[in-house]
């Protein structure tokens, strides 16, 4: 038998091994095993699900009405500032171009104040 | 019809029927991991987790394909995740042990073959046969050990593996041919 003619038989031989791997036997603890990770998985989602409950959603809750009430004061002030802040610059502008009153007015009607 | 009454026990979380269903088909499941992990322990932990998967998600199981057939593709999809992530590990070991002190390092362990006839001659072969298997593209090794090993018809793994049985039977091919040529390889280096 020459060198490929071996090589060949070799190769058929270890395909063929396959065949005579030995079956595992189920392992007669497994169900036991499932049942109690099962459990710890049941009773960490019931424990987290009341976490989530029973705390973490009002203190949501109670964060998106404090949002919304500092939102609504921010808004309001910054209303406020900024009408302050238009007349601060309409007073700058005028004493910069020597504007006279009537001048004055007519530009606070144009822009509408 | 039973498959029907039992998923529909399964799906009210009836334990009877989950231990119906793990008697039935956990020693398929098993070896199904351990062709793919070709080590005992390894294989019974995915078992356990393919189970777990199976009773967590049988809600959204719609009865598309046979209950036995996506429990395999469970199995198939666990093990084939499991040897990335050992894949992952191994490449770390050994970027680690190229970085550190060498009197520290460990070696990355070889692949763990767990059969009982690791002495013999067809032991050695099943292993240098399960390293050929290794280097094979994933969708190639699942067709050939789903079908080779568990004895599935081409339409059942075509199944598990979503494709056709055409495909199936060009992935078998591919992967007997691939496996001819890295075991010539070997044999080519170790036979005088």
């Amino acid at each position: 038998m020459n060198r490929e003619e071996k090589i060949r038989e070799e190769i058929e031989k270890t395909l063929n091994a396959s065949d005579k791997i030995d079956e595992l036997e189920a392992n007669p603890f497994l169900f036991t095993r499932l049942k109690s990770e099962i459990e710890r998985l049941e009773n960490t989602e019931n424990k987290s699900s009341a976490i989530s409950n029973g705390i973490l959603k009002p203190v949501a809750l109670l964060f998106f009405v404090l949002l919304n009430i500092f939102s609504s004061f921010y808004i309001v002030n910054s209303n406020s500032q900024s009408t302050v802040t238009k007349q601060t610059y309409l007073s700058a502008i005028s004493s910069e171009y020597n504007l006279n009153q009537t001048y004055n007015s007519q530009l606070n009607k144009l822009i509408g104040e | 019809m039973i498959d029907e009454n039992l998923i529909n026990n399964l799906k009210k979380g009836d334990l009877h029927a989950f231990k119906v269903l793990v008697d039935g088909h956990q020693k398929k499941v098993l070896n199904t991991c351990y062709r793919f992990v070709n080590n005992r322990e390894d294989a019974e932990d995915l078992t356990q987790e393919v189970f777990i998967e199976v009773y967590k998600s049988i809600s959204r199981f719609r009865g598309d394909s046979k209950l036995s057939t996506w429990i395999y593709r469970i199995a198939m999809t666990k093990s084939l995740d499991f040897l990335r992530k050992q894949k992952r590990q191994k490449r770390f070991g050994i970027m680690k042990n190229i970085f550190s002190d060498p009197a520290e390092g460990k070696e990355p362990s070889a692949a763990n073959y767990d059969n009982p006839g690791k002495l013999t001659e067809t032991g050695e072969r099943i292993k240098i046969l399960n390293e050929a298997l290794e280097k094979l593209p994933e969708n190639q090794r699942a067709a050939f050990t789903l079908s080779k090993y568990e004895e599935m018809s081409y339409a059942e793994v075509a199944e598990i593996l979503k494709t056709s049985v055409s495909a199936v039977d060009a992935l078998i091919q591919r992967a007997k041919n691939n496996l001819k040529k890295r075991l010539a390889g070997y044999y080519e280096k170790n036979i005088l």
